[in-house]
């Protein structure tokens, strides 16, 4: 609505200025509200010229309530100077509306054995050769976390938040157990679980995903 | 929905999560040496009555908890994990817990 009342004014003061003009010169033909035209597009510092664009431009515009046939163009300039302003502006934070999805679209929900192969091979291929260092394994820790997360990512699965948690320690022959119970909604979320052995050391990835409806 | 519940409601409170992982873990575990025949349950023990602790909040929250109980041994243990959720309404808390022949690490994530 506001749009409209500033779009509307604008018109107006843009048909004010016409006919100030034309009162000026006494031929008020259509071709001398050209130059008018142009200034107006210099002030806002816009590139766009007043042809094939502008009609682009009009086509996704609102309907407006023209004030003159004679007038179109003007306004149609005036539009296009509107909408420049705007853009300079800073952006309008987008409230989102609920979309009232509570489950996921068909195909889309959170495989399993899709995220096991992946993770499973993006593991290996960073662990095979690696021994277990104090100073290091911290680090390479967080970074291979970071890796999987990026690669359960890739994988697209849209709506969907994801946990993952990676454990790794020195195989020294003592005993571990690891548990893990979640509460949500067991129709849409799942988890992959990955363990990863070599000589000196061991991983253990754990991979949660949950919609967010 | 969110305008109907307060946001103190909705918050996840890092100190009460605290508590209740160290109550569990203490709980459970208490001062007891690695027996590799109860670690299982051990663990299931402690997940479960953290999560029960957690639903008793009644936060709109769905959570996971993860417990990990290892063998004093000397070897090292690293953990580190990694969300793609929402920062302003989700977190996370991890305790860990150090007894005197079993390092055990409890993480909750909510979300």
């Amino acid at each position: 609505m506001a749009a409209e009342q500033n779009t509307d004014s604008l018109s107006v003061k843009a048909l004010k200025d016409h006919t100030d003009r034309t009162e000026a010169s006494p031929s008020g033909n259509r071709t001398s509200f050209r130059p008018r035209a142009a200034s107006i597009i210099s002030e806002s510092g816009s590139v766009a010229s007043g042809g094939p664009n502008v009609k682009g431009d009009l086509r996704k515009m609102t309907t407006q309530k023209m004030v003159m046939t004679g007038l179109r163009k003007m306004s149609i300039v005036a539009k296009d100077v509107l909408t420049k302003r705007r853009m300079s502006k800073p952006a309008i934070q987008l409230q989102y509306e609920n979309t009232y999805k509570m489950h996921p679209d068909d195909g889309t929900k959170f495989a399993s054995y899709r995220v096991e192969e992946a993770v499973r091979g993006e593991l290996e291929k960073h662990l095979e050769d690696m021994k277990y260092d104090p100073t290091k394994t911290a680090r390479l820790t967080k970074q291979i976390c970071d890796k999987i997360l990026d690669k359960v990512k890739d994988l697209n699965f849209p709506r969907y938040k994801f946990v993952v948690h990676v454990t790794m320690g020195q195989n020294g022959n003592q005993g571990m157990v690891e548990a893990s119970r979640c509460i949500w909604d067991d129709k849409t979320d799942n988890y992959a679980c990955i363990t990863y052995k070599n000589a000196s050391l061991f991983a253990i990835a754990c991979i949660y995903g949950m919609y967010f409806e | 929905m969110d305008d109907l519940q307060s946001a103190e409601e909705t918050a996840f409170i890092v100190d009460e999560i605290s508590n209740i992982i160290k109550e569990s873990v203490e709980g459970v575990i208490g001062g007891n040496a690695y027996q590799h025949n109860k670690v299982n349950q051990w663990t299931s023990n402690v997940v479960e009555q953290c999560l029960n602790q957690l639903t008793k909040l009644g936060k709109p929250f769905k959570y996971i908890v993860t417990c990990v109980i290892m063998q004093k041994n000397g070897a090292g243990l690293h953990t580190a994990s990694s969300c793609f959720w929402d920062n302003t309404t989700d977190g996370e808390m991890s305790q860990f817990a150090h007894f005197p022949n079993m390092p055990s690490s409890a993480v909750v994530h909510a979300d």
